[in-house]
């Protein structure tokens, strides 16, 4: 899992029926140890119900198996899910993010 | 899941177990952010009926043969998959980027 930064969304009529109605964001993974940084490239996720945004820092999970329990659906073709939205990440006591 | 341009087709006339009848597509994965090329082209089952010029997304690996077995509340779920290791499993109608 790693935490990162909703900076689009995506949208497509023509789609897998695995992802009929699902939220497709673009995130980019954040430096935990500088909220501001983003890091590597950009990637397309599903939002996992957790209702998230364009701008909202989230919890990523980049894993097939974990993403389809999170979605619900064992034959959904996805690895990338939202899995929450942070609030906050302390590191040594002060609040990066 | 990442962004591609469809670049080709892909016939085969022999080809392995359940690649029967599947369509093979020539794509050029893009950087979401730039539209730029990024890393080499691939060939990717498709799953939604893309054709060439197209932009679509794809999903890599294991996801990729569950994009061709079926779906939860499908009656008909296809016990034979294609052994595939790359599926296009949507057609980009638009995108916007808001944060940088």
């Amino acid at each position: 899992m790693f935490i990162a930064k909703v900076i689009g969304n995506v949208w497509a009529t023509r789609k897998h029926p695995g992802l009929k109605g699902a939220t497709m964001l673009l995130v980019k993974a954040v430096d935990p140890m500088d909220g501001n940084k983003l890091v590597g490239e950009a990637m397309l996720a599903i939002d996992g119900n957790q209702g998230s945004g364009t701008g909202d820092t989230v919890l990523i999970v980049d894993e097939g198996g974990s993403a389809r329990k999170i979605l619900k659906n064992s034959k959904a073709p996805v690895r990338t899910v939202i899995a929450g939205i942070v609030d906050t990440v302390h590191i040594d006591g002060k609040g990066k993010i | 899941m990442k962004q591609a341009k469809v670049i080709g087709r892909v016939f085969c006339s022999r080809q392995c177990c359940g690649m029967e009848s599947k369509t093979l597509l020539l794509i050029q994965p893009l950087d979401w952010e730039t539209d730029k090329p990024a890393g080499d082209p691939l060939v990717a089952g498709d799953t939604v009926g893309a054709g060439s010029g197209e932009t679509v997304f794809f999903v890599a690996s294991r996801e990729a043969i569950l994009a061709f077995e079926g779906w939860e509340g499908e009656t008909a779920v296809n016990a034979n998959p294609p052994p595939v290791d790359a599926a296009i499993v949507g057609i980009i109608d638009g995108k916007t980027i808001k944060v940088r």
